[in-house]
């Protein structure tokens, strides 16, 4: 019994020392997390929020300024990553993105000069790498674009088949060159279709000025009587000369019914306005769609909760119309008058005149023990 | 009566070890505590389904056989054990664009005995048209619509105001980067998302040798806005 105890209390000594041993090394290790290889501006401005995700320069034809990247490693690993800038180009849908490290940079890009081309970082090491941007002598008044963009060096593989893929992370950099700026947006497209239960809106936005403008692109959804079914309000940034365009999706109406869709595009036309600044004296400017307008089906329970109540609802309509003209004609039919004589009770009124005596009650709103006062005005149905 | 004293103590002792290793950490008045929180930054990247880095993703297109016609292959870029992963960890406040993009515009589907492209959108990528740089026909095609859009390990994120892309194919000059997902300025400025279900469909041109080894290099990025 003895040794049982003994072998038991050392297992629970082993158990807690390494209960102990768990709890102070290995649980903080696990609480490590990686977040990949990238960069962003090394020093934001703390007067304009945007320059902590992008760099924002205001540069004179000529002039130069510097900043710096902060090159990030949150990987596991020792990486060597490239920093590189290229010339802005609109994707797909008229997003911002960026072109490749191959191709032929001819404006933002090949104003950027980084002192490195190559960053070697240890495991979640970060490193500052200045660069410096200069505005060309002839570039004109309003707004360019570049990207200056970190991706992990690798080597071609060899043999490989299939896609290879790299990563790379990008900054916008937005210079802007002073002058009179035109703010100038135009609705270019607007649709409604449908697929499956999805409604699906395509809103296309023309930056027709020489500056980007962020927009507020608002798609509202509504029912019968102006009720709101959806709305979508999203803000995204258009560049000069760029038509973008959003594909967004909405679950249509379970219930069905007529929805009735508007695109509202509001921004700043101030000349005060900038990336990332919202002037004090902002003055908006909204552009409206037309309304386009759609009829949906419900889904099919709600077809069939729709149909059932539409027919309790005829069925009652129906009940009650019968019972008004019933009410009516009953009206017509009881009117002739009678004054009651002496030893006159309902039932022998009933007997005399061959009406059910219960009728002469209900349409004379008689109450029990339906007694009757001598000259009291009755009425009686007509024979 | 001893022995079991001693038991005791032995008990007690190792309690107040097993705890007191960690108390000690806490509760030391001269220790300094040094925390190096490394800033994060906007990325993107192919995980599996624990969040941890594909080392070679792959794309797998279906295979095809030789033919006198033109045809195509199609392949699912992001799968449950390879996901497009973006992570936003405050670093992109106004929103960003995720794209794919050829490594070049002259990038081409690479074989050893002969080439096919992926931006080439004469007669639908059936024929070599004039782009510059090759002389193969091809034409890649990418629809993220139909893309299945989660928040990935951040419990409290969601995927509102992120919008996918529509389908597009790649025509050099034209549209040479596709985009894959838009996140609005709304969008949480902390959070992580995962995508999967994107169709690629390639066109390949009549009597394109038949070969195991054709490769292209793609580039996936994430810009700030």
């Amino acid at each position: 019994m003895n040794k049982i105890l003994t072998k038991t209390i050392k297992a629970i000594i082993c158990l807690l020392i390494l209960g102990g041993i768990f709890n102070t090394f290995i649980l903080p290790i696990q609480a490590i997390e990686y977040g990949g290889v990238g960069g962003k501006p090394a020093n934001p401005d703390p007067l304009n929020p945007r320059t902590k995700s992008i760099f924002i320069f205001t540069l004179n034809p000529g002039d130069m300024d510097s900043d710096e990247i902060l090159v990030v490693n949150n990987t596991n690993e020792k990486k060597t990553l490239l920093v590189y800038a290229t010339d802005s180009q609109k994707s797909s849908d008229g997003s911002f993105a960026c072109e490749q490290l191959s191709d032929t940079k001819d404006n933002v890009g090949s104003w950027i000069n980084i002192d490195k081309e190559e960053v070697t970082l240890e495991a979640l090491q970060n490193e500052k790498v200045r660069f410096t941007i200069k505005a060309p002598v002839n570039v004109s008044v309003g707004e360019e674009n570049g990207c200056i963009l970190i991706q992990e060096k690798k080597e071609p593989a060899e043999g490989a088949s299939g896609v290879t893929l790299s990563f790379r992370t990008g900054l916008r950099v937005v210079v802007t060159v002073p002058g009179e700026q035109v703010r100038e947006l135009k609705l270019s497209d607007f649709n409604l279709d449908t697929k499956d239960n999805l409604f699906q809106t395509k809103v296309s936005v023309e930056n027709t000025g020489n500056v980007s403008i962020d927009a507020n692109v608002k798609v509202i959804f509504n029912g019968l009587l102006n009720t709101t079914y959806q709305e979508i309000n999203n803000s995204y940034p258009i560049l000069r000369g760029d038509t973008s365009t959003y594909n967004f999706e909405v679950q249509k109406p379970y219930w069905g019914g007529f929805i009735y869709v508007t695109t509202i595009v509001d921004y700043d036309t101030s000349q005060d306005a900038s990336v990332g600044i919202d002037p004090e004296n902002s003055e908006n400017t909204i552009i409206y769609s037309d309304t386009k307008s759609i009829f949906v089906l419900p889904e099919l329970p709600a077809l069939i909760i729709e149909v059932l109540v539409l027919a309790l609802i005829i069925t009652l309509t129906y009940l009650g119309i019968r019972k008004l003209r019933n009410e009516r004609v009953n009206i017509k039919l009881w009117s002739d008058q009678y004054s009651v004589r002496e030893g006159d009770d309902i039932e022998s009124i009933a007997k005399e005149f061959k009406i059910n005596w219960k009728d002469i009650a209900k349409y004379n709103k008689l109450t029990p023990p339906y007694s009757l006062k001598k000259g009291q005005i009755i009425l009686l149905k007509k024979v | 009566m001893r022995k079991n004293f001693s038991r005791l103590s032995i008990i007690i002792l190792s309690i107040a070890f097993s705890l007191g290793v960690v108390v000690d950490v806490y509760a030391a008045s001269t220790s300094n505590f040094n925390q190096t929180i490394n800033p994060g930054t906007l990325a993107i990247d192919i995980v599996n389904g624990s969040y941890v880095t594909v080392g070679s993703p792959s794309v797998a297109f279906t295979p095809t056989t030789f033919s006198f016609s033109c045809g195509s292959s199609t392949a699912t870029f992001g799968t449950a054990s390879q996901q497009i992963y973006v992570r936003n960890p405050d670093a992109a406040d106004n929103g960003w664009t995720a794209s794919l993009a050829g490594s070049a515009v002259t990038a081409i589907w690479d074989g050893a005995a002969s080439d096919y492209d992926f931006n080439d959108p004469t007669s639908s990528g059936c024929t070599d048209g004039a782009d510059v740089g090759d002389t193969v026909g091809g034409q890649m095609t990418v629809d993220a619509s139909g893309g299945t859009l989660a928040a990935g390990a951040c419990s409290s994120c969601v995927t509102t105001n992120i919008t996918k892309g529509t389908s597009n194919a790649f025509n050099q000059g034209t549209i040479d980067s596709i985009t894959i997902l838009t996140a609005a300025s709304g969008s949480d400025d902390i959070g992580d998302w995962t995508l999967q279900g994107v169709s690629i469909s390639q066109t390949i041109p009549a009597e394109q040798a038949a070969a195991s080894d054709y490769d292209i290099n793609m580039v996936l990025s994430v810009v700030a806005n």
